[in-house]
């Protein structure tokens, strides 16, 4: 999107043109994330599950070793709903992978240790070292505005390095983001993980190499737990990541019921959003981070759950964005432990927060991977100081890595 | 840093071949000034366009004079494409234009109207390192008649001249700047095997 | 020359999409990414075809290429959208693309395109033809009255330009429409220069394409995004008696 080109918004969802994913409009008005959410109504799911048991079937058959495959896992509702089709529809042995982010919540501490407990399958996880975990969040935090890079990048990497380790070729992940929110291709399309996506819409552009640019004082050897496989790596272990959103008809909400009766999954109510099921593993992904997210984009994850909910027809875009008007500038909660464990005084959070508003839009506005933000909806920082008064009892089981 | 000069005499892509030179470890610099030319360590004439504009644009005798002493005493030079075709004498595409006549030939339309693609380089003498790469052809004109060389290669089952050297100028049909890794390679072999111009 | 498998990246308001049957775009990403990529799976050539050009392509053109020239671009670039001046032609070859890519519109201006391609050189031009099959003969996308013979009997035989030629119907699919190829190619037997386009996801269709004597090279388009290593592995798998850059 160019400086000149006008941000309009999708006439049935709330999503504009300017989603960092990109986002086109066709000659109705319509966005291309809901063009083709319509492909959930009209394909042949059952067909489709089929073509997917085809596809694990040629790796089981041709696995003479442990695991089918590998099942990137975080602990969140989709996990168990992955796991349990890998498991019990499709009848596969995976290996359980997670990226442990080091500041759990109690809830998501809950849920994983379930997860590994319910299911009959081997779990293996990595944890980073703090010191070098705190040290890529605060760069993170403040040259790209997020405190969740270091985790997605470590999520996306250890699946794909540990399939290269065990020579595991087949990793199955749950929904394409890309396709769930702005409609990146048609379910059709069977598109499968690629390293570009990753750098591009993963990782807003800057990948584990490119990182250091923001410390000169980085050293490799300190992330090279993030480090994704070489192209040669994948060709040779046949590598491929396939999403079960492609064969299955995805709708969180109605596998969240499905989770939670069958295997006590618990959501984590948060007061920026009106679902509780959504990362309740992260203790700060639906306060700050997803203040953060409001301040880069203008819109945030009540914005991604409603869009949801207007596609499946739960809601009205009207009612939706009253609601959605009603979360946005909610001030975060969960703000003091999280500054804490991250060795930054709340004193200094707050001005740090500040500071990236003030000329974030501008660092913003010059980088690639960002969006203009329309004038109506930047976000409105006069309740900043309710922020430090907000204590959260998860935060007793920060630095203890679990 | 090694220096390397574009010559510019308003023909197209002096921006594709300055990125390839700095990716080398050039400083490059863009210029006609007679001092500029002399003191050159590498000199490349780049070109997409017709050999009119060309010939058009370099009617200074001082330059004309200047960018044959160079050739003379034997200071790399890299003419790439219609830098390679202004080096020969004329051009069919333009039969009242002169060429510099560093090289000893003339230039015609091709046989089989273009070549566009990829190809291998086939020497007249033995080149190993260069044997296994392709690089990127996208012409209509080409010299099959240049003679006095110290070196020449041809392509494919065309019988044109896809390189040519006499001495330390070097004209090439194709563009080592848009052949990814083997225009690397062959600016490297150029430098260690020809010019002399390694670090 | 050896055959080509071509990345063809088709922009709209500056992001890269998927297209399909020329009607429904969906959006992939920012052009800077997906270069990265096929710079380093050593594609033969890129073409960048800006669907939504503005009347100046000067403007266009700009700011994107001097982002392809920064992130060091040295694979064969071809571009093209709303290139219908003379001055819009030779500005684009100045800019450092090898070649220009010409629209039925421009095409049919005769005059016009036969100075483009007197200035530029025939070699500079790619001519981008999407054929639509709506019973009788094949005919342009957008103009009914024009049709595939009527092309053929404009360019001369020895024209050493190229011609993309896109089937509208396959266009984003998994599978090209042979009996469609077969018609347009007979159709323009004298010429033997095209880039075929529309459908090209399967390592098989692509060797049958590359098979084909007319054809040079085989253009890929929403397949490049679907899967990691689509230009490595599709080289990879191509038989072995057909002739390309591996």
């Amino acid at each position: 999107m160019t400086m000149n080109q006008r941000i309009e918004q999708c006439v049935r969802c709330l999503y504009k043109t300017n989603h960092p994913f990109g986002l086109t409009l066709d000659k109705n008005g319509v966005c291309s994330g809901c063009l083709v959410h319509e492909e959930k109504d009209l394909l042949d799911w059952k067909m489709r599950l089929g073509m997917l048991k085809n596809l694990t079937d040629s790796y089981k058959l041709k696995q003479s070793k442990n695991y089918d495959c590998i099942v990137p896992v975080s602990g969140g509702q989709d996990s168990f709903f992955i796991v349990h089709t890998v498991i019990h529809e499709l009848g596969l042995n995976p290996l359980l992978v997670n990226f442990n982010r080091n500041f759990n919540s109690a809830v998501g501490i809950k849920n994983l240790s379930q997860l590994r407990t319910i299911f009959p399958a081997d779990f293996r996880q990595f944890t980073i070292n703090p010191i070098i975990s705190r040290k890529v969040i605060r760069t993170t935090l403040a040259n790209l505005g997020t405190i969740n890079w270091l985790w997605i990048a470590g999520q996306t990497s250890l699946p794909v390095r540990i399939a290269d380790e065990l020579k595991i070729p087949l990793i199955i992940w749950g929904a394409h983001q890309g396709i769930e929110q702005v409609g990146m291709y048609s379910h059709t399309d069977e598109v499968e993980m690629t390293s570009r996506y990753r750098k591009e819409h993963d990782l807003m552009g800057i990948d584990e190499k490119e990182i250091f640019k923001f410390d000169p004082d980085f050293n490799p050897n300190d992330i090279s737990s993030l480090t994704y496989p070489s192209d040669d790596q994948i060709i040779k272990n046949g590598t491929r990541g396939i999403y079960l959103s492609n064969y299955l008809r995805w709708d969180p909400v109605q596998q969240h019921t499905f989770v939670k009766d069958k295997y006590g999954y618990i959501g984590r109510k948060t007061n920026r959003t009106y679902y509780d099921f959504d990362n309740p593993d992260c203790p700060v992904y639906n306060g700050l981070q997803d203040y953060l997210k409001f301040m880069r984009l203008g819109y945030a994850k009540v914005t991604d759950q409603l869009v949801r909910d207007i596609r499946h027809k739960r809601i009205d875009k009207e009612s939706a964005k009253r609601i959605e008007s009603e979360y946005l500038n909610k001030a975060p909660d969960s703000l003091k432990g999280f500054a804490d464990w991250l060795g930054i005084s709340v004193k200094n959070f707050g001005p740090l927060m500040l500071s990236l508003d003030s000329n974030f839009l501008e660092q913003l506005l010059s980088g690639d991977w960002r969006s203009e933000i329309n004038e109506l909806d930047k976000p409105n920082l006069n309740h900043i100081d309710s922020v430090y008064k907000f204590i959260d009892s998860d935060f007793k089981n920060f630095g203890k890595g679990i | 840093m090694k220096k390397a000069l574009i010559l510019d005499y308003k023909i197209g892509n002096i921006t594709s071949v300055g990125t390839f030179l700095r990716e080398n470890g050039y400083s490059v610099t863009l210029g006609c000034e007679t001092t500029e030319i002399k003191n050159a360590e590498l000199l490349v004439l780049p070109g997409v366009g017709s050999f009119k504009m060309a010939a058009d644009n370099l009617q200074d005798k001082k330059i004309i004079h200047e960018l044959k002493s160079r050739h003379l005493n034997n200071k790399a030079t890299l003419g790439i494409c219609l830098g390679f075709q202004i080096l020969t004498k004329t051009s069919s595409e333009s039969p009242d234009s002169n060429g510099l006549g560093i090289f000893n030939g003339t230039t015609t339309r091709l046989k089989e109207f273009s070549r566009i693609g990829w190809g291998k380089l086939i020497f007249n003498q033995k080149i190993n390192s260069l044997k296994d790469h392709y690089f990127y052809f996208n012409h209509s004109y080409g010299s099959y008649d240049i003679i006095d060389t110290s070196m020449r290669a041809c392509s494919g089952q065309s019988d044109y001249n896809a390189l040519v050297a006499s001495g330390s100028t070097i004209g090439v049909q194709f563009h080592p700047e848009r052949s990814q890794k083997s225009g690397n390679k062959f600016l490297k072999w150029l430098e260690s095997e020809v010019w002399g111009l390694n670090d | 020359m050896i055959k080509r498998i071509a990345a063809t990246l088709i922009l709209d308001s500056n992001q890269i999409i998927n297209a399909y049957n020329f009607e429904v775009h969906l959006p992939v990403g920012k052009l800077k990414y997906t270069l990265e990529r096929l710079q380093e799976f050593e594609v033969d050539e890129i073409n960048i075809l800006n669907t939504s050009h503005s009347n100046s392509v000067v403007n266009d053109l700009d700011k994107l290429l001097e982002d392809i020239n920064n992130w060091h671009v040295s694979t064969p670039l071809a571009y093209g959208g709303g290139i219908s001046t003379l001055t819009d032609a030779v500005y684009v070859i100045k800019s450092g693309v090898e070649r220009v890519i010409i629209s039925a519109n421009t095409f049919f201006d005769f005059d016009l395109f036969s100075d483009i391609c007197r200035t530029l050189g025939d070699q500079a031009i790619i001519l981008h033809l999407p054929i639509e099959f709506k019973g009788g003969s094949p005919s342009i996308r957008g103009y009914s009255n024009k049709l595939l013979s009527d092309v053929n009997a404009l360019i001369p035989i020895n024209w050493g330009g190229e011609i993309m030629l896109t089937i509208v119907e396959s266009d984003g699919k998994k599978f090209p429409n042979w009996q469609n190829i077969g018609d347009a190619l007979g159709i323009m037997a004298g010429h033997s220069n095209f880039i075929l386009a529309g459908g090209f996801a399967d390592f098989k269709d692509i060797s049958a394409g590359l098979s084909l004597d007319q054809v040079s090279a085989i253009s890929i388009g929403n397949y490049l995004h679907r899967v990691e290593h689509s230009i490595i592995e599709i080289k990879q798998k191509i038989k072995s008696s057909i002739q390309i850059r591996r």
